[in-house]
């Protein structure tokens, strides 16, 4: 009796996700495990060379930051990850961003618009495109920005939010500072995971379709 | 009229900012009510629920305060169902799923319903009025009628009271007695409103 239900409802489900792609995560994606290596990875960067993670390793620790050109939430912490960059490089914390936004949608986080961001805004570290998304798939971040700290053994340590305020000087906790204060110090992490906010990573819809299919059977 | 709402809400904000500070004291005991529907504190502040409210050409209150000011709101719809959705006129997804929460709003009229909007705003404009002014043409834009407090509080409140994933949108569902029923992170679609409708008939 029911089974004549099956596949109208299947096509509707996928009618219904094909139209609107940006509602859904990718299939099981998890945001990266504390304590776990970091997933390798070699991207194009708008220096024009590649970068993996090996290359932009620091020996203290690194950061790698999800973030993209058009959310406004990211724009408002540019300047926090310049400072960042600015202070703990020297103390052996290097910084990497990447953007994984889907450009088709979003055509402000193009390749050729985040070479134009990081000039202008004198980036001084390396902004990787992500066009496949399969780096941000194996971290799993949720918006942008989000981060994931690594210690100098390429261990996870920190994950999550840079800080409880868009607004910089209505900044009250700064726990991934902290995280880095205590990856200089070889300390532990005093808070080693928040909870990140912004605008939500911008999946493809190629990377987003097999959701629909797992999903609806 | 729409000057007149700005006008208003500027010299407002300036009293936001002292009530601002003044919760900001008292954040330990605004985070750690349960959501939705806290019982008391809000009637700590009833001056500024009454003062600091500018109205929309389409009839919306658009309200800027900390979590205080959203516990007031959530308050005052209490014992209704109620749709919380977070957002900001900044996010595309969000403005997408507008016209269809307007829409739904508007059906429910005669429920006993309350949308309420949350705006994240504030946290990326260079100024508190700038937010009011943006959140404020958006609802007469699309002619929203439902409130919406542009959030201006700790971030760390927000999302204890909504358990928030940190996405936006983020939209859920309470029932009369305050509980959750449901929650959609990302841009609602057909089917989504569908069930917010067959889960209150």
């Amino acid at each position: 009796m029911r089974s004549k239900w099956i596949v109208p409802v299947l096509l509707l489900g996928a009618t219904v996700a094909l139209a609107q792609p940006q509602k859904k995560e990718p299939p099981g994606l998890v945001e990266l495990e504390l304590g776990t290596p970091a997933p390798e990875f070699s991207l194009p960067g708008t220096d024009d060379s590649t970068h993996t993670f090996k290359d932009v390793a620091g020996e203290k620790g690194t950061l790698v930051v999800f973030t993209c050109n058009h959310c406004p939430y990211a724009v408002a912490y540019q300047k926090r990850l310049i400072d960042l960059t600015a202070k703990y490089e020297p103390l052996g914390i290097k910084v990497v961003a990447i953007s994984s936004n889907d450009a088709k949608s979003y055509p402000d986080d193009s390749f050729a618009l985040m070479k134009v961001r990081a000039d202008s805004m004198k980036y001084n570290f390396p902004y990787l495109y992500d066009e496949s998304q399969a780096v941000a798939l194996k971290y799993g971040p949720k918006v942008t920005p989000h981060v994931f700290l690594f210690d100098g053994k390429g261990i996870l340590a920190y994950r999550g939010r840079i800080d409880d305020s868009a607004k910089e000087h209505e900044v009250k906790k700064r726990e991934l500072v902290e995280a880095m204060d205590a990856l200089v110090g070889g300390k532990a992490v005093p808070t080693a995971s928040t909870t990140a906010f912004g605008c939500s990573v911008k999946w493809r819809a190629d990377v987003l379709a097999p959701a629909t299919k797992k999903s609806s059977s | 009229m729409i000057s007149g709402t700005i006008g208003k809400s500027s010299q407002r904000s300036r009293h936001f900012g002292v009530i601002a500070v003044f919760c900001g004291l008292l954040l330990s005991s605004c985070g750690t009510e349960t959501a939705p529907t806290p019982q008391t504190q809000s009637t700590s502040t009833p001056a500024s629920s009454a003062s600091n409210k500018s109205a929309t050409a389409s009839g919306a209150t658009v309200m800027l305060g900390d979590i205080t000011r959203v516990d007031s709101v959530l308050t005052a719809a209490q014992g209704r169902w109620i749709l919380v959705n977070v957002w900001a006129t900044w996010c595309r997804p969000c403005v997408a799923e507008t016209p269809e929460l307007v829409a739904l709003d508007l059906s429910l009229n005669e429920r006993p319903f309350s949308l309420i909007g949350i705006s994240a705003d504030y946290m990326t404009s260079p100024t508190a009025e700038e937010a009011v002014n943006k959140v404020s043409k958006f609802a007469t834009q699309y002619q929203i009628r439902y409130p919406n407090v542009i959030y201006s509080g700790s971030l760390d409140d927000l999302t204890a009271r909504f358990s928030l994933g940190g996405t936006i949108p983020t939209t859920i569902l309470y029932d009369p007695q305050g509980k959750e029923v449901e929650r959609w992170t990302g841009r609602l679609v057909e089917a989504d409103f569908t069930r917010i409708k067959s889960l209150l008939s």
